[in-house]
Parts: C-alpha cells; structure tokens; sequence
C-alpha cells in the first residue's frame, strides 16, 4: 500500500479552466450518457407549443389592442413584478454555481470567474427579458393608439435598464448581508404599500393618474440609453472581479438554490418553506432571551408562538396587505370573493405554522416536553385564532366600505378567524409526501398526488369551516344586508372545528400531532 | 457482561431498590436479511446505571430505540417500569431521552428552550435548575444564541441540558460524552452520578471507557450475531 503524505507545495499554477470543462464534460458524458438527439427534439417541441399556446395571451396582455391610460392598478402590477423579480435574485444568489461545483471545483484550484460567468449571464438574460415584458406591458397601456417606435422601443430599453439595475443591486446585496437585509425589508415594505395603496385607491372611488405621471417615451429612450451602457459597464466590472468572490457567499447560494432544486425534484413544497426560515433564523441577529416563559402567566407553547410572531416583524406589512386585497376584489365575481378571503385567512393564520410543521415531522421535542396532544393543540391554535380573528375583521370591514356590503361583514371575519387558525393547523402538519404517496400516470411519466393535495390542504378545511362566511359572501350582496344569525352560525361552527380534535380520546394521552 | 443481565448483587450493595427500570427479553431485530439484535436479554435494575458498548453497529443504538419505544423489534419484549414503552405522555414524563435529536423551534433561543422544557414538564423555570445545567455544560455563553447557529459540540452540550432541566426516572443517552472536550466529559459523568444518588437510572451507549468508568456504569458488551 502507498503511504499517506501530504502535498509538500503548493500548486502555484491553477488548472486550466478549458481543461477543468473538458474534464466535467467527459464526467458527465461517462455518467449520464451524450445528449439525446431525441430529448433535443422534445425540449424544441416543447418551446415551440409553449409558444404557440401561450404566445398570442401572452402578447395580448403585454401589448393590449387598446390602451387604457396610465392607472393604479397597472402601474402597481408593474412595479410588484419587478419586486417579485429582485425577491427571486435575492432568493437564488444570484451569483451562484451548482452544490456540486461548490462541493468539487469551488475549494479546488479553479478560477471563479470561470465557474460564475454562467450564472452571471443567465442572471442578466432574465433580467433583460423580465425588465423588458414589464416595461412593454406599461408601454402597451399607456402610449396611445396607434403606437410609434419610439413608445415600443422605449418600453422595451426602459424596462430592460430597470431590470439590470435590480441585478446590480442583488449582487451588491449578496455581497453585503446587511445591505441585502435593508433592501429585502424595503422590498417587502414597499409591496405592502403598494397593495395598501392599491386598496385606498379602490376605497376612494378610483384614482386616474394624470396622462403625464411617466415621462415622455424619447425621455425614456434617452435615460434608458444611458443606464443600459454603465450598467453594462458595471456589470463588467462585477465580472472582471468574480475572482475575489468571497467563498462562503457562493457556498450560501450553492446551498439555497440546491435545497430548491430538492423541493422541485422530490415535489415537495414543504423543503422550501423549512429552507426560507432556516435563512432567515441564521440571519437574525440581536435577540434577546425574553422573561415571558419565565413568567409563567401564559400556556408555554402559546409564549412560544408569541416571541417567534413578535421576532418576524416583516410579516405585518404582508398581513396588513393581504387583508385589503378583498377589498380589491369586493365587486368581482363572488367566488373570487370567497377564494381571497378563504385563503388570505388561511394565509394569516399559518403565520406560527413553522413550529407545528417541525412538531409533526419530528415528534421528539413534543416527547421531550411529555405535552399531550390534547394540549399541545390547544395551545397551539390561540396565537393564530388571534391573528385570523384580526385578519378576518380586517379584510371584511376594509371590504365593506369599499363594496356593496352592508350588515356586520367585520364581525363575520372574527367569527371565521377559529375556523381558519384549525385549517392553518392541519395545513402546517403536513407535507406533500405524507399526504399523497399515489402516483398519477401522466403522458410524460408518473406525478406523485402529494404536491396537488398539498396545495389545497387545509383549503378544504376552511371551506368547509367557514362554508356560512362563504354562503353570506354569495347571497348577502345589495340589497341584502348581512344578519347577525350568519354571523353566529360562523361562530358555532368556528367553535365545533376547534373542539372536534378535543374529544378524540387518544389526544388526551399520546405526544404527537 | 456479554448481552446479559446486570449483576443484581453488586447493584444492591449500592443501594439499588428492587424491581427493573427496564427489562429486554429476546430482542431480535433484523434489517430486510441483516440481523442485528438477535435474542438480546438486558435487566436494568431501577437506580442501576449500564453502559452499552461494542463495535460500530452491534445494535446499541438500536437497542436504545426499542427501549424507548421508537422503533418496534422484530421479536421479543420490552417493559420499561413494568409496561410496555408508548407514545404517551405518562411514559415520556419518566423517560428523558438523547436517542433521537429534537427539531429545536426557529426563533426561540437556548435559554428559552430549556425554560419551555422546564415549564412543559411542570417545573419552575426560575428556581436556578436552568442555570445550574447550563453552567454545568458550559452553554451559560450560549443563553441568547439561536440553536441553529451553534456548532456540533454546542448542540451536543445543548440536547443533554434540556434532557437534564426536566424531571426523569430513566435516562437512555446514546453516546452522552461523542464531541464534548475532557472539562465537560467530567462534568458531565459527575452530574450523572449526582442523578443516580437521587434514585435515578441510567442506560448509555458509550464508546469511551474512562467516560463510563467515571460514571460508574456496568459494562455490557453487544457483539454481532453469528451467521
């Protein structure tokens, strides 16, 4: 046997980067095989039909046949899909390589810009296409009919410029935690209050912003023809530097993007929600051990639910956004109605859910506490009947003086709050692989039941739980008022959902969920 | 020892009141075609303390499972004080286990971890148990710190004080001492004597003889079935 030693110099001269590739190259081909001529047809086939089913609605909604003038809700939309974007760039990286790459070539000597200048390219290929469609979008409804060239190409250039400089920002971000700290709580600050304003414009009757709100179309051009090329510069300039690219940053990234890509390949949503609040509870910083347990005036688990609400501040712009979303919706069709209201509640009431998931999943600190089911449920529901209950009450009197409802709608979301706090329960004890391990045969192979039981689990529940809130939404409509008797039978309900898991006999004995 | 019972005797003369904490009847435990725990017999008297050694994959931590009713064996019983191992609470408020490591609540701190332990199990969090494990451990530092930032060894200490903030009459730890320096190794032994005067009992798997010498543990030693 050869003997173990140790390197006794350095390599000083870094491999090369077409030989590293060449190498890969031939990993993967001994591994996986050579690229299918086959696999290449379908993926062209693929692209085409998308094209073909969705190109001309897609069309239609970017470039409408007629426009509409400037409004809230367009410039709103537009605006909260360039959030979401840089929210996605947050999430991925967006500088990142595979976990393979960040386990294999990233401590070896290979040189980063190398292994970055893929995921750099896609970042601003997206961000041009995103920035673009968003800008044609607001072109398309604003500019008159019919549209010249310079409209067109402004949308376009304005739009492409505004989507780089999220990416500059994002990478700016990514490279300082505390930067991207403030700028994710701006962003989720601001789309709070885009929605809320959104909502004030509905309750006053309607808003038409003044023709003039966005600069001229050759403006654009011309603003737009200056950032593009110091963005590009910038950008550049972040490639010239990838080298320096700090090692841990990219391993972060590695691992974010590789735990999403598990959630797509297991189909189990469940594996990012764990991933987003592992991200944030590692991030958080400045927490002081609280006297509440200590104190003993409150059940344990329901201090516990408190202290993690009271340490997610950023959730109190969502909730109070969410909640005048069915205000948005209040003259809509009443389904739509029901379904905002159904699941904004559902939402709400999920917002202690990552403790319950972590109690049904693994059992073992439930066994520690030696709490039955039967109280750990009990306690568990207070801080989200709270929050529902506030929730509720909210949305439907905010709903109330923007429609045409009249009667107590506010008192009916209070009523509605118990019954979704139980759906919200049942919601966070289960993932999709605990609930749904039939396959459904598809044309393009099998599809495991669970993920599409996922997403309407706890729904059914709260439909169920809140079915008089449902009936009230579509028959008490002007000039019916609402009764106080839907409101109690709300109520009767909301308290017979709460109480049916109490009386199994096993919850009074058994740890578990 | 080899896969045997506890010497009652010697267990008397320590003081060791009649009857079994834990009793393991031909335990036969098989993995698809591997045997693992083939026909094991254990008696843990109550206030005695065994230790659990053996090569990687004997079964000690398999044995541990079965005990504390975590895992179903393929033959054989168990009773742990008399009945056997549930999910109920009854059980689980005797029983204080490392055998499995808990998902700890995002956004509670350590302190605030052993407090929810000590006041779910009906302890007052304020009367200076929470302190004393914590310095005992050496996580006093760690009172503010979020349990997803700390390092392996830090959990470690971490899982065993809030095994040790609530109230037990057995305790089944599988490799208590693994990633703890020779200080807290010490200390810990130490504690676990001072929970065997109080009439505890306490059933380990360990792989660090000074460890369980220190403890003053009887050996039982798995070995691999034949075949």
């Amino acid at each position: 046997m050869l003997p173990v030693t140790a390197t006794r110099e350095p390599v000083t001269v870094p491999a090369s980067d077409a030989d590293v590739r060449r190498r890969i190259r031939r990993m993967r081909v001994a591994a996986v095989g050579r690229v299918d001529p086959s696999s290449v047809y379908c993926v062209l086939l693929a692209i085409v039909m998308a094209g073909v089913l969705v190109g001309r609605p897609l069309g239609a909604v970017v470039w409408p046949a007629e426009a509409g003038g400037p409004s809230v809700p367009v410039l709103v939309g537009a605006a909260l899909v360039l959030l979401a974007f840089l929210n996605v760039l947050r999430r991925t990286g967006p500088l990142v390589v595979t976990r393979a790459d960040a386990t294999w070539l990233l401590v070896a000597p290979v040189r980063r810009r190398a292994l970055l200048t893929p995921a750099l390219l896609l970042t601003v290929f997206t961000a041009v296409v995103v920035g673009g469609l968003v800008g044609l979008a607001v072109a398309g409804r604003v500019a008159g009919r019919p549209a010249g060239d310079t409209a067109f190409a402004a949308g376009l250039a304005g739009g492409a410029a505004a989507g780089l400089l999220l990416v500059l920002l994002a990478v700016r971000c990514q490279q300082c935690p505390g930067t991207g700290r403030v700028v994710d709580r701006l962003t989720g600050a601001v789309a709070a209050a885009l929605v809320v304003g959104a909502a004030v414009e509905r309750l006053a009757g309607g808003y038409a912003p003044p023709g003039a709100v966005l600069p001229p179309a050759s403006i654009v051009l011309v603003v737009a023809a200056t950032v593009l090329p110091l963005a590009a510069a910038a950008l550049v300039g972040i490639w010239w530097q990838l080298d320096g690219w700090p090692t841990h940053r990219i391993v972060e990234a590695a691992a974010t993007t590789g735990s999403y890509a598990d959630a797509v390949y297991a189909i189990e949503p469940s594996f990012l929600a764990e991933q987003g609040a592992r991200r944030y509870w590692r991030r958080r910083a400045g927490i002081r051990s609280s006297r509440l347990l200590r104190a003993r005036r409150v059940p344990p688990l329901v201090a516990q639910d408190l202290l993690h609400v009271a340490r997610r501040p950023g959730r109190l712009p969502w909730l109070i956004g969410t909640a005048m979303v069915p205000a948005l919706v209040v003259d809509g069709p009443a389904w739509l109605m029901a379904a905002t209201v159904l699941v904004g509640a559902l939402a709400a009431a999920s917002i202690t859910g990552e403790a319950t998931h972590a109690d049904a999943s693994n059992p073992a600190t439930l066994r520690l506490l030696g709490l039955t089911a039967r109280r750990v449920y009990g306690q568990r529901l207070v801080v989200p009947t709270g929050v529902a209950v506030l929730w509720g009450a909210l949305a439907l009197g905010v709903a109330q003086v923007a429609g045409d409802l009249s009667g107590p709608w506010w008192a009916l979301g209070v009523a509605a709050g118990p019954a979704a706090a139980v759906a919200a329960l049942y919601r966070a004890r289960a993932s999709a692989s605990s609930i749904g391990t039939i396959f459904i045969d598809t044309p393009v192979g099998a599809f495991p039941s669970g993920v599409l039981l996922w997403l309407v689990n706890g729904v059914d529940v709260v439909a169920v739980l809140a079915l008089p809130t449902v009936i009230s939404l579509f028959t008490a409509r002007a000039p019916e008022a609402l009764d106080w008797s839907a409101v109690l039978t709300q109520a009767a309900v909301s308290v017979a959902g709460c109480l049916v898991p109490l009386f199994r006999r096993s919850t009074a004995r058994t740890v578990g969920l | 020892m080899r896969n045997g019972e506890v010497s009652a005797t010697r267990d008397r003369e320590r003081g060791v009141s009649d009857g079994a904490a834990v009793e393991v009847t031909g335990l036969t435990v098989t993995y698809g075609s591997t045997t693992v725990l083939d026909g094991v017999g254990l008696r843990v008297p109550v206030g005695a303390v065994v230790a659990l050694t053996g090569e990687n994959g004997v079964g000690k931590s398999t044995l541990l499972r079965c005990v504390t009713g975590l895992q179903a064996p393929s033959g054989g019983v168990v009773t742990v004080f008399g009945a056997a191992p549930d999910q109920g609470a009854g059980f689980w408020r005797q029983v204080a286990t490392t055998v499995e490591s808990p998902t700890w609540y995002h956004g509670l701190t350590v302190r605030e971890h052993l407090e929810l332990v000590r006041v779910a199990n009906g302890g007052d969090p304020a009367d200076g148990r929470v302190d004393e494990v914590s310095g005992l451990l050496g996580i006093t530092g760690l009172a503010d710190s979020l349990p997803i930032t700390l390092s392996s060894g830090q959990r470690q200490r971490f899982l065993l004080a809030a095994t040790f903030v609530r109230p037990s009459r057995l305790l089944v730890l599988d490799e208590p001492e693994q990633r703890l320096d020779v200080g807290a190794k010490r200390a810990l032994a130490g504690h676990l004597r001072d929970y065997l005067a109080t009439g505890g009992t306490l059933l380990m798997a360990s792989h660090d003889e000074q460890f369980w010498r220190d403890v003053g543990a009887d050996e039982v030693v798995l070995s691999r079935p034949e075949g």
